[in-house]
């Protein structure tokens, strides 16, 4: 599902160049996104807040979609440990989609 | 539609009629685009607001609301024909040719701006050289042409139709 949702995403927003998928830590019905955007503005806050998106919830089907878009910086940033991901999100075992 | 959704509707409602206002006694375009915009965040605000958790406090998400819109994996034939569209890949494409104006647009608030063109404040801050009063900005020139005219119809309609989809 979470490959789905990713060329999904990189199928409808010219700005997203790569889509990291980080399961470690994740709940069984949670997908966590950290999509790198080439359209989005600098940010200068680096306040790092990702969008929970409910899909199906209260039925058989639910599950959670966390997306956290990034600039290119902030995902250099990111990389080199400079700045903090959200809380309980890790990048060990990253799967990277591109376009 | 939860209580919080409804209330972010409401305002985005509000602030949509005041664009439009604005737009049919041609008001200087910053305003128009003040208004826009802020219409543009909060239906995204009402959306996000689905599973009765906040969004982000940000300015941005009108273009993860589009992005949102565009992959959602239940209803798409509905979803598509709100917005006039026959086949659910047709609203896709749609949204992935004007995304690059929602950026735009998304980008002119006074946070995103990176000290550049906003429609409230003079700029630069520290030796200020334009005031958005006269500027013509580029954003608006890319919502006159084609695509850009559509993306209004389809602000007005998101708004106008948000009860329709808002628990999609």
């Amino acid at each position: 599902m979470a490959r789905w949702y990713a060329m999904e995403h990189l199928k409808t927003d010219p700005g997203i160049r790569a889509i990291h998928y980080l399961p470690k830590g994740a709940g069984d019905r949670e997908i966590r996104f950290i999509e790198i955007n080439t359209l989005l503005a600098d940010r200068t806050d680096d306040s790092l807040e990702p969008i929970d998106f409910g899909v199906n919830m209260g039925s058989e089907k639910a599950h959670r979609l966390f997306v956290l878009d990034v600039t290119e910086k902030q995902w250099t940033r990111m990389e080199s440990g400079e700045l903090t991901l959200p809380n309980g999100w890790s990048l060990a075992d990253k799967a990277t989609y591109k376009k | 539609m939860n209580q919080y959704q409804r209330l972010w509707w409401e305002q985005a409602a509000c602030d949509y009629e005041a664009y439009d206002r604005m737009r049919r006694q041609g008001f200087a375009k910053c305003h128009k685009l003040q208004f826009l915009q802020m219409s543009t965040e909060k239906i995204a605000k009402a959306y996000f607001w689905r599973n009765g958790k906040a969004p982000p406090k940000t300015n941005a998400g009108f273009v993860q609301f589009l992005r949102f819109l565009a992959t959602i994996p239940n209803e798409r034939d509905r979803i598509a024909g709100l917005f006039a569209f026959r086949r659910f890949t047709d609203f896709q494409t749609w949204i992935y040719s004007v995304q690059p104006i929602a950026y735009a647009l998304e980008r002119i608030t006074p946070d995103l701006a990176n000290n550049g063109p906003n429609p409230e404040y003079p700029w630069p801050h520290s030796a200020p050289q334009f005031a958005p009063a006269k500027y013509d900005f580029e954003v608006w020139s890319q919502l006159e042409n084609s695509n850009g005219r559509h993306l209004m119809r389809f602000i007005k309609v998101a708004i106008e139709k948000f009860p329709e989809y808002a628990d999609t």
